[in-house]
C-alpha cells in the first residue's frame, strides 16, 4: 500500500501576483513560514553516527484541524533490505549499488508538551504488513486548529550508512542528507502529503527557518546548508551554527580532507569544498557558477541566499554527488578532468539549477518529478547551450555531442510505454525515469523553445519560476504560464506530451518535380481536334511538382521543409503539422534534388530523425565517403597499434 | 642456432650463402650493418601501410556503406554525422544499437587474422631492409617470398608467445594500478593515490615496453640470421641486455613521435573542416595550405584574412566538400605512411643492434 496524495491536475488555484512575472518586481520576499527546526547536532567520525536534538516548531497551514503528525525518517531506507528503497526495482538508476554498512534512524523522543508521542506512533505508516519505517504517523493528544502552532521537542541518532544515494559515509567523508525526524507537508485541504522514500523518488516539504548547530572534530571541516552565524570551539570540537530561512531542508557534510576556495558572485558567498588534489575541479566548478548566478537570475529571477556551498565528494563516495540541497550542491567527477568531457560543469549548473526548481519553487518531487528534474534538465541545457555553443557534453578535437541533442535521442522508444508526467514510484525501471523525467521533459521544452520562439519559452519559463517562488506549484501552474505567453496550441501540445505519452516523427514521403512543358494528348479547342504528341523544342524551362511530408504521431508542431534544387540552391516552406500529411507545392527553375523536414532540428522530439529527409530518383547522390574515410584512419590507428 | 653459430652469419660483406630452399636466381645477399635503413626500401615501407589501408578498409567498408544508405537521401550525405551538437551521431546510435556487437565482432576478428596475416608483410619489410640483390637492388616481392616463408615458423610462435606476455603484463599493469590506488587512498586521498598509481602502472607499462623490444629484436634476428625462435629470443635478450637505454630509447622516441602526430592531426583536421564554411571556393586548397603551415600566435592575421573573405553560399556539399575530404583523407594517410616509416625505421635500427651486437661478440670470442 503507498500512501501519496493522490496526483491533482488542473486544480491548482493561482494568487494573483501581478500582471506580468517576467521580472523580479512580482518575487514574494519570503515563503510562508510553516516550519522552524532548531537543531544541535554531534558527529562521531568514527562510528559514523550523529545524535541529535532540538525543537520542531510546526504551524498548521491547512484550512482543517490536524489530529496526527506525520513524520519522514528517510535514514532508515538504509536500515535493511526490507524498507520500500531496497526492495523497489531501480534499475538503470542511481543507488543500486550494495550497502556495506547499514544506516537508520532512531527517534527516542519527540514530545509535545512535556508528553513524549513517540511510543504511540505508527513507525510503519499505517502497513502493518510493511517493515519499512521511513514513514511514520504519530497521533497527537489534541487537535491543532488551522493557524495554530505548537513546539514538538525531538532527541533521535542517526547511523550513517556506506555512500548508497545521495547520504552517507566513505572513510572520513561524511555527506549528512535527510538525517533528521522531518515533518511531512500538510497540503492546504488538510491531506498529508507523506510516503515511504521510493528509489527513484526524491522530496517534498514546507517552507520554515533551520537553526542548526553542528559539532564535530577539529580536523573536520564542515560545509551546510544556510551562512555560518557562529563557531567556537569546545575542547577538541569545533562547532558551527548555521541559520537559514525560506527553504525546506538542511544538510551539511564533514571531512578531514577538504580544501576550500570562496568567491563572491554577483552578491553570493560561492564556496568550494574538495578533496586534497581536485583543485582543477573546482576550479571549473567555480567557473560553471560565474556563468550559472547571473544567468539564473535573469531567466529565473534573482537568487535570494547569501551562500552558496559545492561539495565535491571524493571519488569513492560518487553517489553523494551530484544532489541538491537548499544552498548546498554536491557535484563530482575525477579530479583530473578530462578536458572536453563536460560532466563537472554539466552536474554543477544541473544541481544549481535545482536550487530553484526544488529549492525555491519546491514542487511535489514524488508526486511530479518532471516538475523538478524535468524542468530542471531544460535549464541546464539552455544554460549550457547560452553559455559553450553547441558541444555542451563534450567539445573534444572537434567531436561536439550536445546536451539538448542527447536529451532528444536518449529516451528512446520508452516513450510510447509510459507518461513523463506521473509519480516517480509508477515508472517501471530506473531507466524510463532518467529517459523520461529527465531527458523527454527538457526536450519537449526546448523544441517549444526552438519552434516557436526562444524569446517566449524564455517569457514563459521566467514567469512560471517567478510567480510560483515559494508556492510548491502544480503542472498545472507550469501550462497555465506557457498558454498565457505562448497560446492554447502550445499548451495542448504540452499537455499530450507530458501526460498522454505523445508522439511525433515527421517524415519524407515523396518528391516530384517535373519540367513544366506542353501538355501531350488530344485536345478539343475550339471545336477542332488537336493531338499532341511531343512537346516543342527547348520546351519548358520551369518545375513545378511537391514535396509529400507526413507526420505520424500526436503532436502537432509547425515545421520548415527545406528543398535543395538540382542547381544547388535551397528554398523553404513551411508547413503547420496539424494534418497528419501534407502535399507541399513547389515552383521553380530547377527540379527537387534534396527534401528535408525540419532542417534546423528544431524538433529535438522528433522520434526518428534518420527519415526526415529524401532524395529525388533522378538526382544525383550526395557524398557519403567522410564516414569511410574517417573509419578507414581509425582502423588505420588501431592496427598499427596492435598488429606486429 | 647457437648464439655462436648466428655470429657466423653475419659479415661486414655482402653475403652470398643463401638458404638451400631457396632457388639460386632469387637468393639475396645480407647487406652490411649501416646499410640496413628503412629509408632505402620505401616500396616495402609502402606495402606494409597497404596491407594497414586494405585490412582497415575491410573493417570500414561494410560500416560505411550502411551509413552511406542511411544518409543518401541527406543533401549532405553522412557529413551530417559530424554536424556540431551530434544529432545524427545519436539518432544512429540508437537507431543501430544492435549493429554495434557485430562491428565490434567485426574489428576483433580482422584484429586477430591481421595479427597473423600482419606477419607477412613485416617479415618481408624485414627482409627488404637487411638483404639486397645480387647487383645491391632492393629485393621484389620474388626475392623476399622464400625468405619470408622461412622465418613465418619463429614469427607465428614469437607473436603467440610475445601477445600473450604483454597481454599478461598490460593485465598485471590494470591490477597494479589498481591495487595501490586502493591501499594509499584512504591515507593519500584520491589524486595523490592516482598518481602514485599511475607511476607503479608505468613501471609495469615499461616492462610491457622492453617486451615489445625485445619481441622486435627477436624478430630481426629471425630474419637476419634465419634464426629460430629460441636462438632469436635469446639474441634478442643478449642484445638488450648489453645497451638497453639505447635500445629502448630508439624504440620509445618513434613510438611517442607516432603519437605526437595523431595528436597534432586530430587538433588540425577540425580547423581544416571548419574554415571550409567561411572561404570561397577558389580559395580553399590555398587557405587550407596556409592554415596547416600557420602558428598558432598568427592566428590574428589569420582572421584577419578570413574576415575579408565573405562566406560562401553551400560549404557544407558539392566540389567544395570534396576537395576538403580529399585533403583531409590525403593528411590522414600521410600520417598513416609517417607512423609505418617510423615503425620501419625502428625495425631497422634493432636490424642493426641485433647485427652489431653479433658482430661485436664474434669479435670477442
Amino acid at each position: 500500500m503507498l500512501a501519496v496524495s493522490t496526483p491533482s491536475f488542473g486544480d491548482g488555484e493561482q494568487q494573483d501576483l501581478g500582471a506580468k512575472y517576467e521580472d523580479d518586481a512580482s518575487l514574494p520576499e519570503h515563503a510562508e513560514d510553516v516550519v522552524d527546526y532548531t537543531l544541535r547536532a554531534e558527529l562521531d567520525p568514527v562510528a559514523h553516527t550523529v545524535h541529535g536534538e532540538g525543537t520542531i516548531t510546526w504551524r498548521n497551514t491547512s484550512l482543517k484541524p490536524a489530529s496526527e503528525i506525520w513524520l519522514h525518517l528517510y535514514l532508515n531506507a538504509f536500515k535493511n533490505e526490507q524498507s520500500t528503497f531496497m526492495r523497489e526495482p531501480a534499475a538503470g538508476s542511481r543507488g543500486s549499488g550494495d550497502v556495506t554498512d547499514w544506516g537508520a534512524i532512531d527517534v527516542r523522543r519527540f514530545a509535545l508538551d512535556g508528553v513524549d508521542l513517540w511510543p504511540l506512533a505508527d513507525k510503519t505508516g499505517g502497513r502493518p504488513s510493511d517493515l519499512d519505517e521511513t514513514d511514520a504517523r504519530v497521533p497527537l493528544p489534541h487537535e491543532i486548529a488551522p493557524g495554530q502552532a505548537v513546539t514538538f521537542e525531538v532527541t533521535w541518532d542517526d547511523k550513517m550508512p556506506t555512500v548508497v544515494e545521495r547520504t552517507g559515509y566513505h572513510g572520513s567523508f561524511h555527506m549528512i542528507g535527510q538525517w533528521f525526524p522531518k515533518i511531512a507537508r500538510l497540503e492546504p485541504d488538510g491531506r498529508w502529503a507523506h510516503f515511504p522514500f521510493h528509489h527513484l523518488a526524491e522530496f517534498y516539504a514546507d517552507f520554515g527557518t533551520y537553526d542548526v548547530t553542528l559539532k564535530a572534530p577539529k580536523a573536520f571541516v564542515l560545509g551546510a546548508t544556510g551562512p555560518v552565524t557562529e563557531t567556537r570551539e569546545e575542547g577538541d570540537m569545533h562547532v558551527e551554527r548555521h541559520v537559514q530561512r525560506d527553504v525546506h531542508d538542511f544538510a551539511w557534510t564533514a571531512f578531514d580532507q577538504f580544501q576550500e576556495r570562496n568567491e563572491n558572485i554577483e552578491g553570493v558567498s560561492v564556496r568550494v569544498l574538495f578533496p586534497h588534489g581536485y583543485g582543477y575541479a573546482a576550479s571549473r566548478e567555480l567557473q560553471t557558477m560565474r556563468f550559472a548566478i547571473p544567468h539564473y537570475n535573469k531567466r529565473y529571477g534573482k537568487y535570494p541566499y547569501d551562500v552558496l556551498t559545492l561539495v565535491h565528494p571524493p571519488e569513492g563516495a560518487g553517489e553523494a554527488g551530484g544532489m541538491e540541497y537548499p544552498t548546498l550542491i554536491t557535484t563530482g567527477g575525477p579530479w583530473w578532468g578530462p578536458p572536453g568531457f563536460l560532466a563537472i560543469e554539466l552536474v554543477t549548473i544541473h544541481e544549481f539549477g535545482h536550487q530553484y526548481f526544488y529549492g525555491m519553487l519546491a514542487s511535489d518531487e514524488v508526486t511530479w518529478p518532471f516538475l523538478d528534474e524535468g524542468m530542471n534538465s531544460y535549464a541546464e541545457q539552455e544554460g549550457l547551450r547560452t553559455w559553450l555553443g553547441q558541444g555542451t557534453v563534450i567539445d573534444f578535437f572537434g567531436l561536439e555531442i550536445g546536451d539538448a541533442e542527447l536529451d532528444g535521442a536518449w529516451p528512446g522508444a520508452r516513450v510510447h510505454d509510459t507518461p513523463v508526467a506521473q509519480p516517480a514510484f509508477a515508472f517501471p525501471t530506473g531507466s524510463h525515469y532518467g529517459g523520461l523525467v529527465y531527458a523527454r521533459t527538457a526536450a519537449i521544452f526546448a523544441t517549444v523553445d526552438r519552434v516557436w520562439g526562444a524569446d517566449l519559452g524564455a517569457r514563459a519559463i521566467g514567469r512560471y519560476a517567478r510567480r510560483s517562488r515559494f508556492r510548491h506549484p502544480t503542472p498545472e501552474d507550469l501550462l497555465e504560464s506557457y498558454e498565457e505567453v505562448l497560446g492554447p496550441d502550445v499548451r495542448a501540445m504540452l499537455e499530450d506530451a507530458l501526460f498522454h505519452r505523445g508522439w511525433v516523427d515527421f517524415k519524407i514521403e515523396g518528391i516530384h518535380s517535373p519540367k513544366l512543358t506542353t501538355a501531350l494528348g488530344i485536345f478539343d479547342r475550339d471545336g477542332k481536334r488537336e493531338v499532341v504528341k511531343e512537346s516543342p523544342a527547348g520546351d519548358g524551362t520551369e518545375y513545378d511538382g511537391w514535396v509529400l511530408v507526413a507526420r505520424q504521431g500526436t503532436l502537432v508542431l509547425p515545421v520548415d521543409v527545406e528543398l535543395t534544387l538540382e542547381d544547388g540552391t535551397t528554398t523553404r516552406l513551411h508547413w503547420d503539422g496539424k494534418e497528419s500529411w501534407a502535399r507541399l507545392p513547389f515552383h521553380g527553375k530547377s527540379p527537387i534534388a534534396f527534401a528535408v523536414v525540419d532542417p534546423d532540428h528544431a524538433v529535438l522530439i522528433d522520434q526518428d530523425p534518420l527519415n526526415n529527409f529524401a532524395r529525388s530518383g533522378n538526382s544525383r547522390p550526395p557524398q557519403t565517403s567522410r564516414v569511410t574515410e574517417r573509419l578507414t584512419y581509425a582502423a588505420e590507428l588501431l592496427f598499427s597499434a596492435v598488429l606486429p | 642456432m647457437s648464439v655462436s653459430q648466428l655470429e657466423g652469419l653475419v659479415s661486414s660483406r655482402p653475403d652470398v650463402s643463401g638458404p638451400e630452399s631457396v632457388r639460386r636466381d632469387t637468393r639475396l645477399l645480407l647487406v652490411s650493418n649501416d646499410a640496413m635503413r628503412a629509408r632505402r626500401r620505401p616500396g616495402a615501407v609502402i606495402m606494409v601501410y597497404l596491407f594497414q589501408l586494405v585490412l582497415s578498409f575491410v573493417v570500414a567498408w561494410p560500416v560505411s556503406r550502411g551509413l552511406a544508405a542511411t544518409f543518401s537521401g541527406h543533401p549532405r550525405g553522412d557529413s551530417v554525422l559530424f554536424d556540431d551538437g551530434g544529432w545524427a551521431l545519436l539518432a544512429l546510435r540508437t537507431a543501430y544499437d544492435r549493429a554495434t556487437p557485430s562491428i565490434w565482432g567485426l574489428v576483433v576478428l580482422v584484429t586477430l587474422v591481421g595479427a597473423v596475416v600482419g606477419l607477412v608483410p613485416l617479415a618481408a619489410l624485414l627482409t627488404s631492409i637487411s638483404h639486397a640483390t645480387p647487383d645491391l637492388r632492393a629485393p621484389r616481392p620474388r626475392h623476399l617470398a622464400p625468405y619470408v616463408v622461412l622465418v613465418m615458423r619463429p614469427l607465428v610462435t614469437m607473436q603467440a608467445m610475445g601477445s600473450a606476455l604483454e597481454l599478461a603484463l598490460l593485465a598485471v599493469a590494470a591490477w597494479a594500478f589498481g591495487f595501490v590506488r586502493e591501499s594509499l587512498q584512504p591515507r593519500f586521498g584520491d589524486a595523490r593515490a592516482d598518481q602514485i598509481a599511475v607511476l607503479a602502472c608505468a613501471v609495469t607499462l615499461l616492462a610491457a615496453g622492453a617486451a615489445s623490444v625485445v619481441h622486435d629484436l627477436a624478430r630481426a634476428a629471425a630474419v637476419r640470421f634465419r634464426a629460430g625462435t629460441f636462438a632469436a629470443i635469446r639474441s634478442a635478450l643478449v642484445t638488450f641486455r648489453h645497451k638497453p637505454v639505447r635500445i629502448f630509447w630508439s624504440w620509445a622516441w618513434r613510438g611517442l613521435a607516432s603519437l605526437v602526430l595523431v595528436v597534432i592531426v586530430a587538433w588540425l583536421v577540425p580547423h581544416l573542416s571548419a574554415l571550409r564554411a567561411v572561404v570561397p571556393p577558389a580559395a580553399d586548397p590555398h587557405l587550407s595550405a596556409l592554415r596547416a603551415v600557420v602558428p598558432p600566435a598568427a592566428d590574428p592575421q589569420f582572421s584577419a584574412l578570413r574576415a575579408v573573405v565573405p562566406p560562401a553560399a553551400d560549404p557544407q556539399f558539392g566540389p567544395r566538400a570534396t576537395a576538403s575530404l580529399v585533403a583531409i583523407a590525403l593528411i590522414h594517410q600521410l600520417v598513416a605512411l609517417a607512423r609505418v616509416s617510423l615503425r620501419a625505421s625502428w625495425l631497422a635500427r634493432a636490424l642493426r643492434a641485433v647485427d652489431s651486437d653479433a658482430a661485436e661478440r664474434r669479435r670477442h670470442t
